[in-house]
């Protein structure tokens, strides 16, 4: 219906951080001041529009820092829904969330990646700061270089992958994240490469190391095999939802029995780095990871059996058969 | 002389003089913290079945650092105890327990008088600054014994390639003292906002 335009009442609250995360820095804030405004509007309007509107009211509040709600405490409104699928009328109230500054994923999972790449390069090299004078002298077992090949193998295919591969389904996180990430990943590689080009690191035996070897570059092209795969789930461009299956690739033959298998491969690599190097460190790495991974992929596991009616019941979350 | 601080007197044969009150300090501890540290945990299942109305992050935050202090800290070092962090901390920790504990209780059965309420939600803005400090004294006096001593450390070369320094462990627990004291004290005023307002208290969810 051409000419027919609608008021909505847009009434703003501020509020910050992370929901459900008590220890969200900045702190956590509840509604401070409302204020109201008129914005007119059709009924095919997407959110995203809608978002776009109200920055034009309010310049520091950017699209990608909205979250848009119908109650106060509601869902957020996904970006295509348009007004009319919502059933907002003339007068609807709409609530406005601060999300604050946010920073894009992309960026954030490129910073997280590179710093355990270099750093874990640094300490490769011995410096003196960390082991003293003279450490860089001392032989280094053949199993320290192949840590070192591997590790640099992994985070390089991550940042590959991210520029490459990855299809992100948000754009923007908050840009705390980037801190908390970045302080996992790069403490934790000063933590676990100190230890191993540490000058008296003891390596285990060679059917331990190359066995392990093998292992952590087969979870490798698992992992790799994976994300391709769910790349290709949706071709660019649509918004298809397609359940995730085997392909032809054999790695993939384990979406048979889990649901994310890229979280079971990518444990497999980190406990086969683990056994490799017979360091504890990198074996507390892999369980904090596994510890992460296994609330995501339940996470997942749940919203595939809600979406796809036909989902698999023999399929688990992220290890075969148990969880 | 025979209380003075932090002296440990030398006894002769047949000495019957009271003892330093180092001493006193020290055997006080032993006997009595280990009930206490133990007996704090339980609180932490409290927050967790929401049998009494605390968060169970914070809560194991509180339960934790009393335990590292007590512990790793008064137990396990001579200059600990002897810092004199150890009453201000005992002095915090005490009139913040009692406070508490009979808050918990009265709130099980119903009947939490305002004044009770007024003290659990106000005399933390002097203890916990007081009782943080007394903490952080302990741990400072401990620390440097710890790193003479090489205690609960572990070097290379080992079979799992790791490697502990207490001494870096209890640095590091010192150091999270900085971000983690404001939110805590944060959350201690907003709670406070919550449950007094004018005078009057609202009841706690």
């Amino acid at each position: 219906m051409r000419g027919v335009k609608e008021r909505i009442t847009a009434r703003r609250t501020y509020g910050r951080g992370a929901p459900g995360n008590c220890f969200a820095w900045p702190p956590t804030a509840t509604v401070a001041e409302t204020e109201q405004s008129g914005i007119a509007l059709a009924p095919t309007t997407s959110v995203r529009e809608l978002k776009k509107r109200v920055h034009g009211l309010k310049k520091s509040l950017h699209p990608d820092r909205q979250a848009l709600r119908l109650e106060l405490k509601g869902r957020t409104l996904k970006e295509d829904e348009s007004l009319k699928s919502l059933g907002l009328k003339s007068g609807s109230k709409l609530y406005v969330k601060d999300l604050g500054p946010q920073i894009g994923w992309k960026t954030v999972f490129l910073v997280e990646y590179a710093g355990p790449l270099l750093l874990y390069l640094c300490m490769y090299r011995r410096p003196w700061l960390f082991y003293g004078e003279g450490a860089s002298s001392v032989p280094i077992h053949h199993a320290v270089h192949i840590a070192a090949g591997c590790w640099t193998l992994h985070y390089a295919k991550r940042l590959l992958e991210t520029l490459f591969v990855h299809r992100f389904s948000h754009a923007t996180m908050p840009i705390f994240n980037l801190f908390k990430n970045c302080s996992y990943y790069w403490l934790f590689t000063l933590y676990i490469a100190y230890h191993i080009n540490h000058p008296l690191f003891t390596a285990p035996g060679s059917i331990q190391v190359y066995g392990s070897l093998t292992a952590f570059l087969l979870c490798e092209l698992g992992n790799l095999s994976i994300h391709i795969a769910l790349r290709n789930l949706r071709p660019p461009g649509t918004t298809v939802r397609k359940m995730p299956v085997a392909t032809l690739n054999p790695f993939t033959s384990l979406f048979n029995l889990v649901s994310c298998p890229n979280y079971t491969y990518e444990f497999g690599s980190w406990l086969a780095f683990s056994v490799m190097t017979q360091c504890l460190p990198a074996g507390l790495f892999a369980l904090a990871g596994m510890y992460q991974m296994t609330i995501w992929a339940l996470g997942k596991h749940r919203a595939y059996k809600k979406e796809f009616l036909s989902y698999p019941r023999s399929r688990k979350a992220i290890v075969p058969f148990l969880l | 002389m025979a209380l003075s601080p932090g002296v440990k007197r030398q006894r002769l044969k047949a000495d019957h003089s009271p003892p330093t009150s180092a001493e006193v300090k020290k055997v006080w501890i032993y006997k009595s913290t280990p009930p206490y540290a133990f007996m704090a945990s339980p609180t932490i299942l409290h927050a967790a079945t929401k049998l009494v109305p605390s968060n169970v992050l914070i809560t194991v935050f509180q339960v934790f650092s009393r335990v590292l202090v007590v512990c790793g800290v008064l137990l396990a070092t001579p200059t600990g105890p002897t810092s004199p962090g150890l009453p201000l901390a005992l002095v915090a920790w005490s009139i913040t327990e009692v406070v508490r504990y009979l808050y918990y209780a009265l709130n099980l059965l119903g009947t939490v008088p305002y004044l009770l309420v007024w003290c659990r939600y106000t005399l933390f803005i002097a203890l916990y600054p007081i009782g943080v400090t007394g903490e952080l004294l302990c741990l400072y006096a401990a620390q440097a014994y710890v790193a003479q001593k090489k205690l609960w450390s572990l070097e290379m070369p080992n079979a799992l390639n790791l490697t502990f320094s207490y001494h870096y462990f209890l640095l590091f627990i010192m150091f999270l003292y900085i971000p983690l004291f404001p939110q805590m004290y944060l959350h201690m005023f907003a709670q406070r906002r919550k449950v007094i307002t004018d005078g009057t208290s609202k009841k706690v969810k």
